[in-house]
C-alpha cells in the first residue's frame, strides 16, 4: 500500500510538473518579448539620441538587458567587433539561429526580430527612429497574442498535467 | 588576408628619402569577405601601389594603380581583359557601406551628405547613389550604387626639399601658397610641412611652433573619431570637418595658433578669413588648384598675391613624378628661389 501511494504520488507530481513546464513556456514567451521591447527602447536611445556607433550600442545593451536575451546583443557585438566582413543583418541572424533553443518565441516572433536587423544602422536617425517604432509595434502585437495564449493554453496545460496524473493514478490503483 | 598577415600587415617601405607606411588591414576591414579574399591574393608588389578600389553595382571590381585601371580575375590577378573577372553586386556594396560606416550610417549623416567618409588610417571612401534633396540641400544619399576607396599614403619627409624656403628664422614661417593641378601631391606636401614646422627642424635650428589646421574634408590629418591618423606634428590642433572660413576665425579666437594651415581655398569667405588671420598676426600655409602663378592670378585669390600677402608660392607638378617641385617663388622680390643656392638664399633673408 505504501509502495502504491509512493508511486502514485510520484506519478501525480511528475505529470503535474510536465504540465506546469509547458504552461511556463507560454509565460516565458511573454517575458522575452517584453525584454526585447525594452532592449529595443534602449538601443533606440543609444542610436537616436546619443549617436553611439552600433557596436558600442550593442555592447551597452548586452550589459543592461535581461540575461535571457542579453546573449543576442553580446554575440552580435562580438561578431561586429571582430570585423568578420559580415553585414549586421547576417551577424544578427547567425547569432539567433545558432542559439534558437534559448528563445521561447514562435517562428513569427523570431521573423520580426531577424527582420529588424535588415535596416538597422542604415539611413539617418529619423529613418532609424521609424524603423524602431515599426518593430516595437509588431512586437507589442505579438506580446498581446502571447498573453492571450498564455491565459488560454497556460492554464489548460497546468491543469491538464495534474488531471492526467490523477487519472493515471486512479487507473493504476 | 592571411597572406598579408604573414607579410606583416603594417608594412614600411624605404624609398629615396621617403618612407611609405600603409596599413592594409584598415582597408581590408571595410571590404566584404568575398572581396577581402580576392584582394588578399594580390602580390604585395602590386598592392603597395594601389591608389583606388572602385565598387560599382553590377560592374567589375576596379583597381587603380599608377593611374591605370585594372580588373581582377577570379583568381585574384590584375588584368585589363574583361574575361572571367570579379563582379560587384548590390549586397557587396551594402556590406561594404555598412563596414565603412561601422554599421552606423546614422552617426555619419554629415559625412554622407558631403559624399565621403574618412575611415581609420585617414583613407577616404567616396559615396554615390540617389541624393535626397530638401530645401535645395542634400539631406542624404540613399540607394548606394558606387563606392570609391581612396588609399591615403603618407610620405614622411617629402617636404624636406622645400621646407627651407618656408621657414623664416627660428620660430616663424612665410605665408605660403602651394599651387598645383589635382593629383600632384599638394595635400601630402602640406601635411609634411605642417609636421615639420610643428615638431621643429633641428637642422635649421627651427623650434616647433603651434599650428592649427582647418581640415574641412578630413584630408590633411585624416581624423577618425576625432583622432588624427596622420603624423601632423606635436604642436598641431585640428578642427575637423569645419568649413574653412568659419574654422579659421574660430581657431584664431580659441587656439591662438602661430600658423594656420588649410587646404584648397577658393571662396570669397576663405580670402576674407585669411585676411583676418593676417591682421591677427597669424601666418598661414594653404593650397590652391592651378598650373602656374599666371593661372591663379585669374582667381579670386589674386588679391592676396597682388598685395604680396603671400610671401612664398610653391608650384608642384606630376612630371616626372607626383610631388615634383617645379618652382618656389618669392613674391616680394618676384624671384624664383629654387634656382638660387640654398646658403645664398638663407643669408639674403637674414635667417
Amino acid at each position: 500500500m505504501v509502495l502504491k501511494l509512493t508511486v502514485g504520488t510520484v506519478l501525480l507530481f511528475s505529470s503535474w510538473a510536465i504540465g506546469y513546464l509547458i504552461s511556463l513556456k507560454y509565460g516565458l514567451r511573454v517575458r522575452q518579448i517584453e525584454y526585447f521591447i525594452s532592449a529595443l527602447n534602449s538601443l533606440e536611445n543609444d542610436i537616436v539620441y546619443y549617436s553611439n556607433p552600433l557596436p558600442v550600442a550593442m555592447k551597452r545593451i548586452a550589459d543592461r538587458s535581461h540575461k535571457s536575451i542579453a546573449w543576442v546583443f553580446e554575440e552580435t557585438w562580438e561578431k561586429l567587433n571582430n570585423r568578420e566582413g559580415n553585414g549586421i543583418d547576417e551577424a544578427w541572424k547567425q547569432v539567433i539561429n545558432n542559439n534558437i533553443d534559448l528563445l521561447f518565441l514562435t517562428g513569427e516572433d523570431i521573423e520580426i526580430i531577424v527582420d529588424f536587423a535588415k535596416e538597422l544602422g542604415l539611413g539617418n536617425k529619423e529613418t532609424q527612429r521609424k524603423h524602431f517604432e515599426y518593430t516595437k509595434i509588431l512586437l507589442i502585437q505579438q506580446k498581446g497574442k502571447a498573453i492571450k495564449e498564455k491565459e488560454k493554453n497556460g492554464k489548460i496545460f497546468n491543469k491538464l498535467g495534474a488531471l492526467l496524473g490523477l487519472a493515471i493514478v486512479i487507473i493504476l490503483i | 588576408m592571411e597572406k598579408l598577415k604573414n607579410k606583416n600587415v603594417n608594412l614600411k617601405l624605404s624609398n629615396i628619402g621617403e618612407n611609405l607606411e600603409i596599413n592594409y588591414r584598415e582597408i581590408f576591414e571595410i571590404l566584404p569577405r568575398k572581396l577581402r579574399n580576392i584582394l588578399g591574393n594580390l602580390q604585395y608588389s602590386f598592392l603597395k601601389d594601389v591608389e583606388e578600389i572602385r565598387l560599382r553595382v553590377n560592374k567589375p571590381l576596379l583597381i587603380n594603380c599608377h593611374g591605370e585601371d585594372y580588373f581582377l580575375s577570379e583568381n585574384g590577378w590584375p588584368t585589363k581583359m574583361i574575361h572571367k573577372i570579379i563582379m560587384v553586386n548590390k549586397d557587396d556594396i551594402m556590406t561594404c557601406f555598412r563596414l565603412v560606416t561601422d554599421y552606423s550610417a546614422y552617426a555619419l549623416e554629415e559625412e554622407i551628405k558631403n559624399g565621403f567618409i574618412t575611415i581609420k588610417g585617414g583613407h577616404r571612401v567616396g559615396i554615390c547613389g540617389k541624393a535626397i534633396i530638401e530645401n535645395r540641400k542634400v539631406r542624404t544619399i540613399k540607394d548606394i550604387s558606387a563606392l570609391n576607396i581612396r588609399i591615403s599614403k603618407e610620405k614622411i619627409g617629402c617636404s624636406e626639399k622645400v621646407i627651407n624656403y618656408i621657414i623664416n628664422g627660428p620660430d616663424s614661417v612665410f605665408n605660403t601658397l602651394i599651387v598645383s593641378p589635382p593629383g600632384c601631391g599638394k595635400t601630402t606636401i602640406l601635411r609634411d610641412i605642417i609636421r615639420l614646422i610643428s615638431s621643429g627642424i633641428r637642422r635649421y635650428n627651427f623650434k616647433g611652433i603651434s599650428v592649427s589646421i582647418v581640415d574641412e574634408r578630413s584630408e590633411i590629418a585624416g581624423c577618425y573619431n576625432g583622432i588624427p591618423q596622420k603624423d601632423i606634428g606635436i604642436k598641431t590642433d585640428v578642427l575637423d570637418g569645419c568649413p574653412k572660413a568659419e574654422g579659421m576665425i574660430m581657431l584664431i579666437r580659441s587656439m591662438s595658433p602661430r600658423v594656420i594651415a588649410t587646404d584648397e581655398i577658393g571662396r570669397d569667405e576663405d580670402i576674407y578669413a585669411l585676411k583676418e588671420a593676417m591682421n591677427a598676426g597669424v601666418k598661414f600655409i594653404t593650397t590652391v588648384h592651378g598650373d602656374s602663378i599666371e593661372d591663379i592670378k585669374r582667381k579670386n585669390i589674386s588679391i592676396l598675391i597682388e598685395n604680396k600677402i603671400f610671401e612664398r608660392v610653391i608650384i608642384l607638378t606630376n612630371r616626372p613624378r607626383v610631388g615634383t617641385v617645379k618652382e618656389v617663388i618669392d613674391l616680394k622680390t618676384n624671384s624664383i628661389l629654387n634656382e638660387i643656392p640654398i646658403d645664398e638664399r638663407r643669408e639674403g633673408h637674414g635667417t
